[in-house]
């Protein structure tokens, strides 16, 4: 520590840049995990608030629930089937609503679900659709879109009106604001879907083998649904290449950093190694530096991200993970590590010769 | 008779193979006495520095006997050598081979922490040394902040921080003007003297041969002692 602390102290603005630079290249991982986590939960965090053990979807419909119908039959011969303990039938469709006084279409999820059943969300405020089959439940994204408890939503094309009569929280879905209404309701709002429904969310046992006594379907789990919503994979590899990317970055930057300083301290760590320092202590002491910048820097992406946090509330998805937060902090802080090992090996090489041979 | 801290027999010293095989140092023999400092003249490329290196184990000698205080160290490895230069000898170099993001102070302290010295202990037998060496006010500056005679000074604290046997200077006053050479050499004569060490002093400055007890002569790699 003597070392390393008393070169910062007699260099602190070279040493406060690269951290900042550091905290510049944390706080960008941190920004994009959250707007990559905030991405995922919009498009998805409906389907995995099912807590169903599998969901049946038309076979040919590659898991997607737009393209997936399910007759009534199909849906009671599920519930029939064995090891099937619950099976709800749900619909979701994409649809545009208004405020029964303003003309601005708002784009949604519509998602229909039999109230009082498993699927039915919980409310945060207001009725559940348990009480009011004939309302609509909003999720609070589209609550953030200024719709509140007692407005009457007007669904286009069709002009049928419903009220709203309760907010859940996390229920959004395909990164549109989200309402639930009741099967009953979405059978009269979509006359197109002939009283078919999307899919069906099961609980049971032994579910895999259902296709072969139900024709017609096939079996998913949450994820194989999450998964194969349009864009969802692609958008998370596009954010996850972008932030190992920047973790590359950072151990770039760092590695040039103390390499540079390292090459313009060789004639000085010469004196200090023909004065009996080992390299061990000259390593130690610059890979302090090293875990010190990155410390501080990733603690201001943190301070960073997190505070984003707050100012992002319903503006743009965003959601703060601190296991994941800890995980990218370990590994910028294993990349400073790593970062130095060009200049340990520049390090080891000095000769304490060269102490004395300067002139030459 | 009583041993000496430094005794050099027959060693040689090659750099490059073959054609390109130049011998810096022909079967050096000579001997340095506790409390003597040895003065080492010799023109430019004679081979001072690679005599010194070798007596400070920085360098190998090709062939021949080192011995400090009695102990072999010419076949030493790395780490011993560089262990032994931590805690047997002292080393002074041309100007300006102060660390710049050390004080003067710290530069003395970094030595103690080297040793493994607790803290006060380090702290006072520096301040003692800054005292002698009459840097005690100027002892919280930076090198750069230093004149070339205030440095030498504090490399001299600092090469006594660890009690040596032996200290070697390779020309300590190359960067300053003749008057201040001689002071920073004086104080180092004092210092060998009144601490009984053994001291080289390599120098081109033939000036300041009366300040030291004896003097070698070295040319084209063969040392003479007059
Ligand atoms: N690492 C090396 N490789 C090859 N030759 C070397 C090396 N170091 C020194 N020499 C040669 O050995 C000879 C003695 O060099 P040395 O540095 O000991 O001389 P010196 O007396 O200290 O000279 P100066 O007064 O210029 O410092 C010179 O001819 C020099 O060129
Ligand atoms: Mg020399």
């Amino acid at each position: 520590m003597f070392l390393a602390l008393r070169e910062f102290r007699h260099a602190k603005m070279r040493y406060a840049l690269i951290t900042l630079v550091i905290a510049m290249v944390a706080s960008l991982v941190f920004i994009l995990s959250a707007l990559a986590n905030g991405l995922a939960a919009g498009s998805s965090e409906a389907v995995e608030a099912i807590h169903a053990d599998r969901f049946a979807v038309a076979t040919g419909s590659e898991y997607s629930l737009d393209r997936s119908r399910i007759s009534p039959e199909t849906a009671q011969a599920i519930v029939a089937a064995n090891g099937v303990s619950d099976a709800q039938p749900f619909t979701t469709v994409v649809g545009s609503v208004h405020k029964l006084d303003e003309t601005e279409l708002i784009g949604v999820s519509v998602i229909g679900v039999t109230p009082d059943t498993f699927l039915e969300p919980g409310v945060v405020s207001g009725e559940s659709l348990r009480d009011r089959p004939d309302g609509i439940v909003i999720d609070q994204s589209l609550a953030n879109r200024g719709v509140k408890i007692g407005d009457t939503l007007i669904f286009e094309p069709g002009g049928i009106g419903l009220a709203v009569v309760g907010i859940t929280d996390g229920h959004q879905y395909r990164l549109a604001p989200t309402l639930f209404v009741s099967l009953d309701e979405i059978a009269n709002l979509q006359p197109d879907l002939d009283g078919n429904v999307s899919a069906v969310a099961i609980r049971g046992e032994n579910l895999d083998t259902l296709p072969d006594h139900v024709d017609g379907i096939q079996m998913a789990s949450a994820r194989d649904i999450v998964e194969h919503l349009p864009g969802y994979t692609e958008q998370n590899m596009t954010l996850t290449l972008i932030q190992l990317f920047l973790v590359v970055i950072a151990a770039l930057v760092i590695a040039a950093f103390f390499f540079i300083l390292t090459l313009q301290k060789m004639q000085e760590l010469g004196v200090m190694k023909a004065l009996g320092a080992t390299t061990w202590v000259l390593a130690r002491a610059l890979m302090i530096q090293s875990l010190i910048l990155a410390a501080i820097g990733i603690l201001i992406g943190i301070v960073v991200g997190d505070s984003l946090w707050y100012a992002a509330e319903g503006v743009v998805p965003y959601k703060v993970q601190w296991q994941q937060m800890l995980t990218y902090s370990a590994l910028l802080l294993l990349v400073a590590a790593v970062g130095t090992l060009l200049s340990l090996i520049r390090i080891a090489r000095v000769d304490p010769l060269d102490a004395i041979n300067r002139a030459n | 008779m009583m041993t000496p801290i430094l005794s050099l027999n027959q060693v040689r010293r090659d750099y490059g193979d073959g054609a390109a095989r130049i011998t810096a140092l022909h079967n050096a023999t000579f001997e340095v006495y506790a409390g003597e400092l040895i003065a080492l003249v010799g023109p430019s490329g004679s081979g001072k520095s690679t005599l010194l290196s070798i007596a400070g184990a920085l360098l190998q000698p090709s062939s021949g006997e080192v011995r400090l205080a009695g102990d072999t160290i010419g076949n030493l490895d790395n780490a011993a050598r560089t262990r032994l230069r931590l805690e047997r000898i002292g080393f002074i170099f041309q100007a300006s081979n102060l660390i710049s993001f050390l004080t003067g102070r710290e530069q003395v302290q970094w030595i103690g922490k080297l040793l493994g010295l607790p803290d006060d202990e380090a702290n006072q037998r520096g301040d003692r040394l800054l005292e002698e060496l009459g840097m005690t006010r100027r002892a919280n500056h930076y090198p750069q902040e230093m004149s070339g005679g205030e440095r030498q000074r504090i490399a001299i604290a600092r090469a006594l921080m660890n009690e040596p046997e032996l200290i070697l200077a390779d020309e300590p006053t190359a960067s300053l003007d003749g008057a201040r050479g001689r002071q920073v050499v004086e104080l180092l004569a004092t210092e060998v003297h009144s601490r009984n060490t053994a001291g080289i002093l390599v120098t081109h400055d033939e000036r300041l041969i009366d300040v030291c007890d004896r003097v070698l002569r070295i040319a084209d790699g063969q040392v003479i002692e007059i």
